[in-house]
């Protein structure tokens, strides 16, 4: 009996430990179905993936979150007129902040092995998805940032956010950083498609982007954007986020993040930590430069609205989808 | 007189913030380049119905993808290289702070940031090209001089400091334990937070049109006081860090 309860006791212990390779490391390889990455957390930009590729193909040089702008709405203060337009309390009553991710925010997930990084097989639906993430603590802020990957070829870069910086509400901006190698670097085009636009040649709604530009997303017209690789005519479809309950989508941009999507020639210079400030918006446009048949990069941007009413435990989400055309 | 009124009316609903917008129009597009139009796809993808359940307790629980079921593990395999230990920052550290150039940059009062390994400048980065990654770089702020210190390392050797202008890199443990302690210490706070949990998050006060917002240009933390991990904030203070004080602080009103 004594003996039975000291191997019932062993077992315990060791399923409580670590299992070889899940080493709690900011970096690591990891091989799983047609997928094959390294993920990293340095340099301030959340959770990274680098050198991605899906059945034996590169797709990604590296995809990063390099900030969360977060806004909080403005105070109308009747006697004080400076607050009534955009001049002095234009800053919500606290903030605004720019919320970078590193390994020193990150702690251990109660829910995962008490690991800092989270990595997880599972099923849903008879699908398999591979499930990467941290828990950040930053001020306040509960931050849930992850991938998942499933067997077929998608990926969804998702943001999960609770906590109040102080009790008003706001909006978390997270700006995801695409860089593109589909096939090898050089010769990715990136399209745009709306429902019902004309057809200059790529078919029916497809226009090409020439040079470096921001976009907006359209629900009318289901607009969406496509990476691909000119030679193999293999991309990557962008598609703006249908929200997770209860967001209904990747929410609104605003004055404070006016844009949506970013187009960009990739230059190691501009693979930075966040450098505009929690007030600036998305640069590295002052040059116009051409990004047909290039090294591209592709930002997308995101709007979650937090009500304060929610309270400080309710977990927000959103993200988009990436899915691999082949 | 009309005119000049409509004209304070309108610098006033302009305002002089910082938040910039987005700059536009880029400029002229380039034809489009001599290639072989390969049709695009005709339909929009599926997607699979993906969504998340979580649990509200304070506590550390990240959400878990709705319906599912945990498989066996995976193959993984550290990448040492790419990161740096606790003790390799600490050794890091002790170098570039004995340095006279960064000692100079610093001032009397700064803040350590992080540290990272510096990847080879291009696509040959970390991962299944890596090559040991022998520079580093750990980010200082001045608060002497009210500005970000970049030190740039080889081994162990100092290569080169600089100053970053109008960096705001993010904040470090420093920032955050000496704005607690100004904001516990303050009257306003005084007998309120004790046995509270504080936090830290640097904001960006604004640019104002007769005058700056308090802060305006300094480091500048929010700082927080919670009873637990539930992110729910009951007090509050606006600490300066490049002035070493406490702007504002109070009780945070109900949501």
């Amino acid at each position: 009996m004594r003996r039975l309860a000291v191997s019932a006791l062993l077992l315990v212990c060791s399923l409580a430990l670590p299992l070889p390779g899940s080493a709690d490391t900011a970096s690591e390889h990891v091989e799983w179905g047609a997928w094959s990455f390294d993920y990293e957390v340095r340099d301030n930009t959340g959770l990274a993936l680098r050198n991605v590729t899906y059945g034996g193909e590169q797709v990604l040089a590296k995809a990063s979150m390099p900030v969360l702008r977060v806004k909080y709405v403005k105070e109308r203060i009747w006697w004080n007129p400076f607050t009534w337009f955009g001049s002095r309390a234009d800053s919500g009553r606290c903030g605004p902040f720019q919320d970078r991710l590193r390994w020193q925010d990150l702690v251990p997930i109660v829910n995962c092995g008490n690991q800092k990084v989270c990595v997880e097989r599972s099923t849903v639906k008879g699908m398999k998805w591979l499930e990467l993430g941290i828990y950040a603590r930053i001020g306040e802020y509960h931050i849930y940032q992850s991938w998942h990957l499933s067997e077929d070829g998608e990926l969804r870069p998702v943001v999960q956010s609770r906590g109040l910086s102080c009790n008003t509400d706001h909006v978390h901006h997270p700006y995801w950083r695409f860089d593109f190698d589909i096939n090898g670097n050089g010769m990715d085009q990136v399209f745009v498609r709306d429902d019902g636009g004309p057809d200059s040649g790529w078919g029916p709604g497809w226009k090409k982007y020439t040079n470096e530009r921001n976009d907006v997303k359209n629900t009318a017209t289901h607009r969406s954007w496509f990476v691909r690789d000119q030679l193999t005519g293999h991309g990557v479809w962008v598609l703006p986020g249908d929200g997770y309950s209860p967001l209904k989508d990747d929410g609104e941009r605003d004055s404070f993040a006016d844009l949506d999507v970013a187009i960009r020639r990739a230059n190691p210079d501009e693979d930075l930590p966040w450098v505009f400030g929690a007030r600036g918006q998305l640069g590295y446009d002052e040059d116009n430069q051409g990004v047909q048949e290039q090294d591209v990069v592709f930002w997308y941007v995101a709007h979650l609205p937090h009500m304060a009413a929610l309270g400080p435990t309710k977990w927000l989400t959103l993200g988009p989808t990436l899915k691999i055309h082949r | 007189m009309w005119t000049s009124a409509a004209l304070m009316l309108l610098l006033l609903a302009t305002g002089c913030s910082l938040d910039a917008a987005s700059r536009g129009p880029f400029g002229p597009e380039d034809p489009e380049t001599v290639v072989p139009k390969r049709p695009l796809p005709a339909q929009l993808p599926t997607r699979h119905i993906l969504e998340f359940s979580s649990d509200e307790s304070p506590e550390h629980i990240k959400p878990k993808m709705a319906g599912s079921t945990l498989d066996a593990g995976i193959a993984r395999s550290p990448n040492q290289e790419a990161v740096l230990s606790a003790a390799d920052i600490a050794g890091l550290r002790t170098a570039a702070e004995s340095d006279p150039r960064v000692a100079t940059l610093l001032g009397e009062r700064w803040g350590f940031i992080d540290a990272d390994r510096v990847p080879p400048r291009g696509k040959v980065s970390f991962g299944c090209c890596r090559t040991t990654a022998r520079f580093t770089r750990l980010t200082y702020f001045s608060y002497s001089h009210n500005v970000a210190v970049d030190v740039r390392l080889k081994d162990s050797t100092v290569l080169d400091a600089s100053r970053v202008e109008g960096y705001l890199p993010p904040e470090g443990p420093r920032d955050v334990q000496r704005g607690i302690e100004l904001a516990r210490a303050d009257r306003r706070l005084a007998g309120k937070v004790q046995g509270m949990e504080g936090h830290g998050l640097l904001m960006q006060p604004d640019r104002g049109f007769f005058r700056n917002d308090p802060g305006y240009g300094h480091r500048v933390i929010w700082i927080t006081f919670s009873p637990g991990l539930g992110g729910d904030p009951k007090y509050w203070a606006q600490v300066d860090l490049t002035e070493d004080r406490v702007l504002d602080a109070g009780d945070e009103p109900p949501r």
